[in-house]
């Protein structure tokens, strides 16, 4: 029930920022994404999480034009570290939170990079990833922390609704 | 002999490098999504359209509203008149405006006497490096993989990708995107490519060409995907240097992509050509 939840919003978030953000001149130029493979590293455990970041890294590279697997390889590193730093070495604070997002976004900037290098991009190309990497990272700084919150109460009023839904199933009501 | 932990260490770094390999190898080929590109699609993309649709009609509705706000200083009885015809010609305004667009997309289809689909731009690429957009047309209306995509405007880029009822289509803005091109008056022949950030470059120009900034740039048709003549851009810088062989040249595109809302896409290029 988790996995499907969280895919779903994966699948909403992709769909603003596909549909929705293109139609705004000053939308937010980072991935929203990486804020929800971070919410997903600290609230679902190893293979509920993984499923949910792999099926959002393969939906993320799907439908865009980079090569398929950057998505999933930044999403899924970044899944992986966060699994380690909480549940292995037991670091947990806000301050993660916020570091998470800043390094997911610094992460799948440097695998774009790599991927642009390996299709022999020239120098002046890799200039303008770096300014974006850096855009972008000010665009997660600003707003990271607040689409993270917005999930956070997204994510409490899904449950909240669902658990509602299935009581009334349970107790024969209807919906 | 290994501790646990040792031997997951090693697990990661195994699984860090295949992950890089199966990356270099995905970078290097332009159809690496295949299959995963059209499931994407195909669970997508309705939504994509169905989000376009409902922000046309806010945007209507938008208008209308401040539409209803230039006439509020006006007496009332007149407002509520007002605001109702108003209201009534914003939606006529945007039929008008729809059917400029068709005439102008059916005039140019006409002058151009090929086979065309109209398609309606559902969604765009959400990464800063690479440029796409998902139009609602796929294999089910013809559209198949490498057919031209173009605009009054110009070109707008080629099909990559086509799922049953949805395609995927990669600008010529995009650095995996190649055009054989010409100088609209002097012939000069180069390869039109996508710099990534919004602008082409014309490579492969010889340097003993006159190529000034303002000039047209139009497709040779000499690819075979594109056919010969349709405008893509005009030439905005253009750097001999002090070397070489070949002269940098800075090309605008003519098509703004990013109010892209609706496009053609061409059946059968080579039928005419």
């Amino acid at each position: 029930m988790a996995v499907i939840g969280y895919t779903l919003v994966s699948t909403l978030l992709i769909l603003i920022q596909t549909a929705l953000l293109p139609q705004i001149p000053m939308r937010p130029l980072f991935d929203l994404l990486v804020v929800q493979v971070v919410f997903t590293a600290l609230s679902l455990p190893g293979v509920k999480g993984g499923a949910v970041v792999f099926m959002t890294g393969v939906l993320a590279d799907g439908l865009s034009g980079s090569p398929f697997g950057l998505y999933i390889t930044s999403y899924f590193w970044l899944f992986f570290s966060l699994q380690v730093a909480t549940q292995v070495l037991h670091v947990y604070s806000r301050i993660l939170i916020y570091l998470a997002i800043l390094a997911g976004i610094l992460l799948e900037n440097l695998v774009a990079l790599l991927a642009l290098s390996v299709a022999g991009a020239n120098a002046a190309t890799m200039v303008w990833a770096v300014e974006q990497g850096g855009v972008q990272l000010l665009w997660g700084a600003a707003l990271g922390p607040v689409v993270y919150l917005l999930l956070g109460g997204g994510y409490r009023l899904g449950g909240a609704l669902t658990r509602r839904v299935v009581r009334r199933l349970e107790g024969g009501e209807g919906v | 002999m290994f501790s646990r932990r040792m031997v997951l260490v090693v697990a990661v770094l195994v699984l860090l490098l295949l992950n890089i390999a199966a990356l270099t190898v995905s970078s290097s080929r332009l159809d690496s999504a295949g299959g995963a590109a059209q499931i994407a699609l195909h669970l997508t993309a309705p939504f994509q359209k169905g989000i376009s649709s409902t922000l046309g009609w806010v945007r209507s509705i938008w208008t209308g509203y401040f539409n209803l706000v230039s006439t509020a200083e006006e007496n009332e009885a007149l407002r509520l008149e007002v605001a109702q015809l108003r209201e009534q010609l914003n939606g006529y305004n945007e039929l008008k405006l729809l059917d400029g667009r068709m005439r102008d997309l059916l005039s140019f289809k006409e002058a151009k006497a090929r086979n065309m689909v109209a398609a309606e731009v559902t969604g765009k690429d959400a990464s800063p490096w690479y440029r796409t957009l998902i139009i609602d047309k796929g294999t089910e209306d013809g559209v198949v993989k490498g057919q031209p995509v173009v605009v009054p405007d110009g070109i707008v880029g080629q099909v990559i990708e086509a799922s049953h009822r949805y395609a995927k289509v990669l600008l010529v803005t995009d650095r995996n995107s190649s055009v054989d091109a010409l100088v609209q008056d002097t012939r000069s022949r180069g390869v039109l490519k996508g710099g990534g950030s919004g602008e082409c470059h014309f490579a492969y120009a010889n340097r003993n060409d006159t190529i000034t900034a303002g000039q047209r740039i139009v497709s040779s048709g000499l690819d075979g995907v594109f056919p010969k003549g349709f405008f893509i851009g005009t030439v905005s810088k253009v750097n001999k240097g002090v070397a070489g062989i070949f002269q940098e040249v800075v090309v605008t595109p003519s098509v703004t992509f990013e109010k892209l809302e609706e496009v053609l896409v061409v059946m059968s290029p080579e039928a005419d050509s």
